[in-house]
C-alpha cells in the first residue's frame, strides 16, 4: 500500500496522527519523529531507490538550483556561483583537463592577486590569515572561508 | 608551402564570457534584473564601437537563421535558447552571441589567413564589454564558463582550410586522429574526414583550460603551417593526369550542368578549385568561395526572397556557376 501522505512511497509503519489511524512510509514516518528500525528492512524489501535518494543530501547551487546530479550528467554548470558550491567537482573538472593556473590575460586583475597570495602564503601570513577570516565578506561566503582554513590547517600542520 | 591564399579560407576567433550570478542560458528564467542589463549593456558596447545590428532569435524566420548559421555568424544552439540574442556588424566580421551557451560568445570572423587580426579585434570589443559588464572569473580557473572545456581563457581560435589533395589521397583521415591527441580539433565543415563535402575543413584547439591567448594562436598557427606544408606534398603525390581528368570533368559538369545539388556543387567546385591551383584555369577562387556561400541552401532561398524546393534550388545553383563560368575564357 503506498504511504497515506506523500502517495509516493510504499507504506511501511501505521500509527494514529491527529487521532487517525494511517500508514506512512519510513520518512514521512521518520517526519514525524515515529521511525522504527524495522522500516529499513521494509524499504530494503520494496523501494531500495527510494531508500537510497532520501538518505543521499544532494547539493543544490542555491543560486541557479543547479543539482550535482545534474551537474554530474550534463558536465555542466549552472552558474558562476556552482563553481563555489561544486568548488571539488569543479577542481575535479579541472585537473582532468589538466588544467594548470591560469595565465592569460587579467592573470594580474585583483582576483588573481588575491588567489596568488593564498597559494603562496607562507608561515609568516598565518597571522594575516586569521585577519582575513574576520573580513564580513569572507566570513559569509563559506567557499572562501574554507580555502583560507585549509591554507591555514596547511601551513599549521607544517609546523 | 603552399599558398596560404588558396589553402586558408577564413579565420575566426571567438571568446566565451559569462557574467557573475546570472544563471547560465541554459537555467535562465527570463526575469533577472541581471538579464536585462546583459542585453543593453553589450548593445550599448557594440553601438559605440561599430554600425551593428541587434537581432532577438525569436523575431528571425527559420530561413534567416539558417542563413546565420551557414555563414557561420551564430551557432545551432543559440536559435535553441529563446534568450538567445545576437549583434552583427554591418561588415558581418563580427558577431556577438548573447544566451547561447554561455552568455556572450564574441567572435570575430575575417576572409583569408588573418587569425592574428581577428583576435585584436574581438579582443578590443571584449575589453570594453569587460569595462561594463561583471564578467565571471576565478583563479585558478580564468573565466568561468557553462562547459569546463571552455575554462581559462575561453577562447577558440579557429581556421577554415582547403584541403582538397590530402582528402584525395586519405590522409586527412590520420591527421585528424594525430591531431586529436595533440589537442587540436581537424572536422570537415560539411560532413566528416576524408568525405567532407568541398574538402572543406575547420581545426581549432579542443581546450582553452591552462594556456594562454597567444599559447592558444601559437598552437593553432603551427598546426596550420604543419597542415599547408602537408597539403602542398599531397597536391604533389596526386598531380597526373587521372586527376587532371577528374578536374576538367568537374569543370564541364559545373559549366554546363543544369541542375546541381549541393554537395555535388562543392566537390566539384573544389577540383575545379584544385585546377587553378595547378594553374589549369585561371579563374578567381575568392569568387568560387563565394559562390559556394551563397548557392547554400538558407542563403540561396534568402537572396532569391522566396522559398524553393530542392529541384528549382539546384536549378539556380547550376545557372549562377554556369554564368559565372561563362565570364572566364579557358
Amino acid at each position: 500500500m503506498l504511504c497515506e501522505r506523500c502517495r509516493k512511497r510504499m507504506a511501511t509503519t501505521f500509527m494514529k496522527v491527529n487521532g487517525c489511524d494511517m500508514e506512512l512510509c519510513e520518512v514521512c514516518a521518520s517526519g514525524l519523529n515515529i521511525y522504527s528500525p524495522m522500516m529499513d528492512f521494509f524499504d530494503m524489501l520494496f523501494d531500495f531507490d527510494d531508500y537510497i535518494d532520501e538518505r543521499y543530501e544532494e547539493r543544490v547551487c542555491p543560486n541557479c538550483g543547479l543539482r550535482e546530479s545534474q551537474l554530474i550528467e550534463g558536465y555542466k554548470f549552472g552558474c558562476s556561483k556552482c563553481y563555489d558550491v561544486f568548488a571539488d567537482k569543479a577542481d575535479e573538472y579541472f585537473r582532468e583537463l589538466r588544467g594548470v593556473e591560469y595565465r592569460g590575460r587579467f592573470a594580474s586583475t585583483a582576483s588573481a592577486r588575491k588567489h596568488r597570495y593564498l597559494k603562496d602564503a607562507t608561515k609568516a601570513d598565518l597571522p594575516r590569515l586569521y585577519e582575513m577570516l574576520q573580513i564580513p565578506s569572507i566570513k559569509s561566503d563559506s567557499a572562501k572561508t574554507k580555502l583560507i582554513i585549509d591554507k591555514i590547517k596547511e601551513l599549521e600542520g607544517g609546523r | 608551402m603552399v599558398n596560404a591564399h588558396n589553402t586558408v579560407i577564413s579565420s575566426r576567433v571567438r571568446l566565451a564570457r559569462n557574467i557573475n550570478g546570472l544563471p547560465f542560458p541554459s537555467r535562465l528564467r527570463g526575469n533577472e534584473p541581471k538579464l536585462k542589463e546583459l542585453y543593453s549593456k553589450t548593445k550599448e558596447v557594440c553601438d559605440e564601437r561599430f554600425k551593428n545590428k541587434f537581432f532577438g532569435v525569436s523575431s528571425l524566420s527559420p530561413l534567416q537563421l539558417g542563413s546565420l548559421i551557414e555563414n557561420h555568424l551564430i551557432s545551432p544552439a543559440l536559435c535553441e535558447n529563446e534568450f538567445g540574442a545576437v549583434i552583427i556588424s554591418d561588415d558581418r566580421t563580427l558577431s556577438i552571441m548573447l544566451n547561447e551557451e554561455d552568455h556572450l560568445r564574441e567572435q570575430c570572423i575575417l576572409g583569408g589567413y588573418r587569425l592574428d587580426e581577428a583576435y585584436r579585434t574581438v579582443e578590443s570589443v571584449d575589453m570594453a564589454l569587460r569595462n561594463k559588464l561583471d564578467v565571471a572569473f576565478k583563479m585558478p580557473y580564468g573565466h568561468l564558463t557553462s562547459c569546463p572545456t571552455n575554462l581559462g581563457a575561453g577562447m577558440r581560435a579557429s581556421v577554415m582550410m582547403f584541403l582538397p589533395a590530402m582528402a584525395i589521397n586519405h590522409t586527412i583521415d590520420l591527421e585528424i586522429r594525430k591531431m586529436r591527441e595533440r589537442g587540436i580539433t581537424l572536422r570537415g565543415v560539411y560532413g566528416e574526414g576524408s568525405t567532407a563535402d568541398g574538402y572543406m575543413y575547420q581545426i581549432s584547439n579542443q581546450s582553452a583550460v591552462g594556456m594562454s591567448e597567444d599559447e592558444i594562436l601559437q598552437i593553432v598557427k603551427s598546426e596550420v603551417a604543419r597542415l599547408c606544408e602537408l597539403e602542398e606534398q599531397a597536391q604533389h603525390s596526386i598531380k597526373n593526369e587521372n586527376t587532371f581528368d577528374r578536374i576538367w570533368r568537374a569543370y564541364g559538369l559545373l559549366r554546363y550542368a543544369k541542375q546541381l545539388c549541393q554537395k555535388e556543387f562543392a566537390d566539384n567546385i573544389a577540383l575545379v578549385k584544385l585546377g587553378v591551383i595547378y594553374g589549369l584555369f585561371d579563374i578567381d577562387i575568392d569568387m568560387l568561395n563565394k559562390l559556394i556561400n551563397d548557392t547554400q541552401k538558407n542563403t540561396l532561398m534568402l537572396n532569391e526572397r522566396r522559398e524553393l524546393n530542392a529541384n528549382k534550388r539546384d536549378q539556380i545553383r547550376a545557372q549562377m556557376i554556369n554564368e559565372k563560368l561563362k565570364l572566364y575564357r579557358i
